[in-house]
């Protein structure tokens, strides 16, 4: 086979598997899409966030009488154009979902590597904390937490990320005590490995899947319920701003000015739809049995 | 007995937590009264409430009153805080088992129709609709019908509690935000089965396959569905909190919210031990119920 060929066939085969994995594809260009705003919010924003002209308060969007294409989603209760806030609103939503989950997955990942490998009283201890935090609804627990410590940007982060690291916990024991069976990491042991190293540099390799697919799925959790913290008023505090403060903003003024309360939700609905499709797809890619369909397909036709 | 265990533990962690939160910015008495209260008052009100004595103390006082349903009394209502938590139970209850009753209402019917026409439009549809349900925030779901039946066509009350008129949204939107996991579910369980061997012995006997599938593939598919119903309760508990927030329900979620927003502990407490009793009963009972339409964990427990 030449290089050509070679570099075509490479081609081909990622193609297909994008093909494949479609709706993944869409979800990760949605992403991509929302990082992006994020990162250039000031460039490809119309106006400042922050300063609106209270004569122009509660604009409709542009396609609705009174609207203009100056303010094309319309202005806020105070004047501000509500597309430059929905684009900064990514900021903070992109920020603590990635963020709380980065927290969240080193806590519960550590944990559960512990209480899965070394089992005994250390498991069930884990364990019952665990438990205890997977039966109850940890939204309550967060509010709590921030109405007593004070809400702000940070604590909104560390108090999501401290109350939802059970989960990882959960599935990291069940996959370790699933691979510590194994032969391979009986030979380790047998070739007189520590038990910290058969650990880390053995069984955690090969849960990192199920770490990956679970946490996208929870970056889509951390958005809605930093959304939904926001939107109670216990989250990021204005004048930033946050797609769930807007939304809460919006609820005064939702008999005369819908667009307040409907573009902000959108814009949730897409980042963590967007996100869900590619948590799925890449559960998809990581599927041995789905796998080995792209690869055999790829081998039936390349 | 192993069972009964768990729930001892559980009920103590969650006792420990919600007693913890007060502790949590170092002093209670500075939260809880006023700035500017004089030196004498807060000195009366810390031995009144037992501040002043070791922290283990304080802690083994709380159980032994929370072992009798004595939380104290609220700081604003001069009520006990335990009446009052109770009074508004009947509310959430409604609340929750209406937007249950939707979600099965929805979730059920679909799922074993998508699993029946797999792979075809219909099933197509059903997920991407499911997949799009997962990725919506609640709250925002919530607004849009609002402002859609309440305020554009005036059918529905936007807020309240009493008539029947003031139930369907909030358990809609419940119900909504529920149906997309256990549609899932339900698909896939019904795939599942609807593949095994005495599937295929039922249909080869001649049995007509709308009997097969009611019959036999149903029961066994609504096992795994029962169960993530009882695993997910808490989770439930959590969207109600939101519901009933948005549309100012009666609740104990709303009641807790005030309670955590005014810093009224004894009602926090109360109502977070309280609805961790109420979800620890759901999860039991949901056992007895699995192991009543699972035959199989049936015989094995003789």
């Amino acid at each position: 086979m030449n290089s050509k060929r070679r570099i075509s066939f490479q081609l081909y085969r990622t193609l297909h598997i994008l093909w494949k994995l479609r709706m993944g594809t869409l979800g990760s260009l949605i992403v991509v899409f929302a990082c992006c705003v994020a990162i250039f919010a000031s460039f490809i924003a119309p106006h400042n966030p922050y300063e609106g002209e209270i004569t122009k308060r509660l604009m409709p969007p542009f396609w609705i009488e009174g609207g203009t294409k100056d303010h094309i989603l319309g202005t806020d209760q105070v004047g501000r154009d509500l597309l430059t806030r929905i684009i900064f609103g990514s900021r903070v939503s992109l920020v603590v979902g990635f963020a709380s989950v980065l927290i969240s997955v080193t806590i519960g990942v550590f944990l559960g590597l512990i209480s899965g490998y070394y089992g005994s009283i250390v498991d069930w201890i884990i364990s019952s904390i665990v438990n205890i935090m997977l039966t109850f609804p940890f939204v309550l627990l967060a509010l709590a937490v921030i109405a007593v410590v004070g809400p702000s940007f940070q604590n909104m982060l560390v108090v999501l990320g401290l109350t939802s690291w059970p989960f990882y916990t959960r599935v990291v024991r069940a996959e370790v005590l699933k691979w510590k069976e194994l032969d391979f990491v009986e030979a380790a042991r047998a070739m007189g490995m520590k038990s910290n190293r058969i650990l880390f540099s053995q069984i955690f390799p090969n849960i990192l899947n199920s770490v990956l697919v679970l946490s996208s799925l929870q970056v889509a959790r951390f958005i809605i319920l930093e959304a939904f913290l926001s939107f109670l008023g216990l989250g990021v505090q204005p004048p930033t701003p946050s797609w769930g403060g807007m939304l809460g903003d919006a609820r005064v003024y939702m008999l005369t000015s819908w667009w307040l309360a409907t573009f902000p939700g959108l814009a949730i609905f897409v980042a963590t739809f967007g996100i869900s499709l590619m948590g799925d797809g890449i559960r998809d890619f990581f599927d041995p049995h789905l796998r080995y369909q792209f690869l055999s397909s790829n081998l039936e036709r390349g | 007995m192993r069972r009964l265990g768990q729930v001892v533990t559980i009920c103590l962690g969650i006792s420990f937590i919600s007693f913890v939160l007060l502790h949590l910015t170092g002093d209670p008495v500075t939260v809880m009264l006023p700035l500017d209260a004089p030196e004498e008052e807060i000195a009366l009100f810390r031995h009144k409430m037992g501040f002043d004595r070791p922290i283990l103390v304080q802690y083994l006082t709380f159980l032994k009153n929370a072992a009798r349903g004595d939380f104290g009394t609220s700081l604003f209502l001069e009520r006990p805080a335990t009446s009052l938590v109770l009074e508004r139970f009947p509310a959430s209850l409604l609340l929750v088992s209406c937007g249950f009753s939707v979600a099965m209402m929805i979730a059920i019917p679909l799922g074993i129709i998508s699993a029946l026409k797999n792979h075809t439009f219909i099933d197509n549809l059903c997920t991407s609709v499911a997949v799009m349900g997962q990725a919506m925030p609640l709250f925002w779901f919530a607004l849009m019908m609002m402002i859609v039946f309440c305020i554009w066509l005036g059918w529905l009350p936007v807020s309240g509690y009493g008539t029947w008129k003031h139930l369907i949204l909030p358990s809609v939107s419940m119900g909504v935000w529920m149906a997309p996991q256990t549609m899932r579910l339900t698909r896939s369980g019904m795939l599942d089965i609807l593949s095994q061997d005495y599937v295929r012995t039922a249909r080869a006997k001649g049995l007509s396959r709308r009997k097969v599938v009611v019959k036999h593939a149903f029961r066994n598919a609504l096992i795994p569905v029962v169960t993530l119903v009882g695993m997910q309760f808490g989770f439930l508990v959590g969207a109600a909190v939101v519901t009933e927030m948005v549309f100012s329900w009666p609740g104990v979620a709303s009641l807790l919210l005030n309670a955590i927003r005014t810093y009224d502990f004894p009602v926090v407490q109360a109502s977070l031990v309280m609805l961790a009793l109420f979800i620890i009963s759901v999860n039991w009972a949901v056992d007895v119920i699995v192991t009543i339409i699972d035959p199989r964990i049936r015989d094995k427990r003789r």
